[in-house]
């Protein structure tokens, strides 16, 4: 014989009775009535004096729900729990991958971005050069490779400042893929938040470090690869204007993911509340009152 | 051991005839998740089909305004005089000299297209959303408005506050205060517009309401039936 989940029910005066019998706690939890759909939340339970019964009554059609219950004998439910925890833990994880790798392809794509610049400067001050070195010859073409010595020659910091900049590198990228990385990473973090339904706020911290800790090794991994690519390979101003801006494109993007994402997961459940809230008649609104009660608060429709 | 059910509980119990300890019969969890699963995915069908409403009205009402405010500021209009114009069907003369042949542009269509989607507005929020009170749905809708028409005062305070502290050269020009608050101005003008005319559809929106509410009942009442006969035949 099973009872009623401890948590579930909060412990009221002995002293209180009820037409039905001794009131002895209160439903906390989400529970809704058989007969008409209703939530149970707050109502009072009952030790019923005839069969000696913990029962709640339905405060709107009157139907008494029973809280003491014949355990489950059989073994699929278990497995069928089982089955879908696993489910669940893998998709799970594949999202936090997903955000993890969504965080790192807009790092890239802000690298990108911000290259287009910086390549044009570098292009045009080695075309400069080499028309200094060589008066007779053809300008050059963006897609020339660039000697390695002219570049270990040239003042680097002067030709990032004469593309604009960190300040630039700001501008373009607030303007471009920083908008995406917002909407997406406040989408994914409320997804999560609402995913989570039983894990605490401090959790769900916990819960956004793995895909934050996926788009920094992903990054490294790729910028590593991308150095010793170049090691190989004759350097041409595209690459010589992504490896210049990587340090500072790469680190803002996956911080600013991070804090997005953040702020997804501490909104999210407000959020779907208050929605469910605007959307739904309280009559609805009940049958999504977990998203009330995982937080401790009183879903809507529910009598003290 | 068959249960029977008890009248003054209305559960099926079951009584041990060695111990006398009564035990009340549950429905299979199976049964009662698809149940409960059936109850959510009903609730978050109404909150879907509601916020894809939401989206598809406010960005179309917004869209219209802000497109019509553009226009008004290309004739040098105030938006009084712009949506009065509309349908006069005279070529006018702006300040700048420019003679605009009106009916050519099709003014008098985006501003009755604009009426009739805050008329479908205003029946919406009368019908679908009859569970908060009058002032308090009314004051939403319109507050949805007021921030989607108010929108190019976040990009503004970017750019400027950008500029200020990056002291980026560039931006300075396209940062220009009375511009966007002329256009502001126009577009509020046109929100009040767009309100007065949701505000007319009251009428339309509550025998709405009414009709909803009945197939909402007679929905229910269905449902009422079928799981009264399933409990019977089971019995």
């Amino acid at each position: 014989m099973t009872e009623a989940p401890k948590q579930t029910v909060a412990p009221t005066k002995p002293t209180e009775s009820d037409p039905d019998g001794k009131i002895t706690g209160v439903i906390q939890g989400d529970r809704v009535c058989i007969q008409c759909g209703f939530n149970l939340h707050g109502q009072r339970i009952v030790r019923e004096s005839r069969y000696n019964l913990l029962i709640a009554r339905c405060p709107e059609c009157g139907q008494a729900a029973a809280l003491q219950e014949y355990p489950l004998l059989g073994r699929w439910s278990n497995r069928w729990a089982a089955a879908l925890a696993g489910l669940w833990l893998v998709l799970f994880l594949v999202l936090s991958i997903g955000t993890g790798f969504t965080i790192f392809g807009l790092s890239v794509g802000t690298t990108e971005i911000n290259a287009e610049v910086l390549e044009h400067v570098i292009a045009s001050a080695h075309n400069e050069w080499y028309l200094s070195v060589n008066p007779d010859a053809k300008p050059l073409s963006h897609w020339e490779p660039i000697g390695v010595d002219w570049w270990e020659s040239v003042d680097r910091s002067a030709l990032f400042a004469q593309s604009g900049g960190v300040s630039e590198i700001l501008w373009r990228s607030s303007q471009s893929t920083w908008i995406g990385l917002f909407f997406s990473m406040l989408l994914l973090g409320s997804f999560g938040s609402i995913a989570l339904l039983g894990v605490s706020r401090s959790r769900l911290m916990l819960a956004a470090l793995f895909p934050i800790t996926v788009a920094i090794a992903v990054s490294v991994l790729f910028v590593r690869a991308n150095v010793v690519y170049l090691g190989w390979t004759t350097l041409r101003a595209q690459e010589l204007a992504r490896l210049m801006i990587w340090e500072w494109t790469f680190p803002s993007t996956i911080v600013l993911g991070g804090v997005f994402l953040v702020c997804g997961m501490l909104l999210g459940r407000p959020l779907a509340r208050l929605i469910a809230r605007i959307a739904l008649p309280d009559r609805f609104a009940q049958a999504l009152a977990v998203l009330w009660t995982a937080d401790g608060k009183q879903p809507p429709g529910t009598r003290p | 051991m068959a249960p029977f059910v008890d009248p003054s509980l209305n559960l099926s119990i079951v009584v041990c005839p060695e111990c006398a300890h009564a035990s009340v019969r549950r429905k299979h969890p199976i049964s009662l998740f698809w149940s409960k699963a059936r109850r959510i995915d009903t609730a978050l069908s109404i909150i879907l089909v509601q916020t894809i409403l939401a989206g598809i009205l406010i960005g179309l009402i917004t869209g219209m305004i802000w497109a019509l405010a553009d226009t008004a500021i290309m004739y040098d209009q105030s938006a009084i005089d712009f949506a009065i114009g509309a349908f006069t069907y005279d070529d006018i003369e702006t300040a700048s000299g420019t003679v605009i042949v009106r009916q050519r542009d099709g003014l008098d269509i985006a501003l009755l297209v604009t009426a009739a989607l805050c008329a479908i507005a205003g029946v919406w929020l009368t019908a679908t959303f009859a569970h908060h009170r009058f002032a308090k749905r009314w004051l939403c809708g319109v507050a949805a408005l007021f921030v989607c028409v108010s929108l190019n005062w976040i990009g503004w305070g970017y750019q400027s506050l950008f500029a200020s502290i990056t002291s980026q050269p560039s931006l300075h020009g396209a940062v220009r205060f009375d511009d966007q608050f002329n256009a502001w101005i126009i577009r509020i003008a046109l929100l009040l517009g767009c309100v007065v005319v949701m505000l007319a559809a009251l009428p339309i929106g509550l025998p709405a309401r009414w009709v909803l509410r009945i197939f909402r009942g007679a929905l229910w009442r269905k449902q009422l039936r079928r799981a009264r006969y399933a409990k019977g035949r089971d019995e």
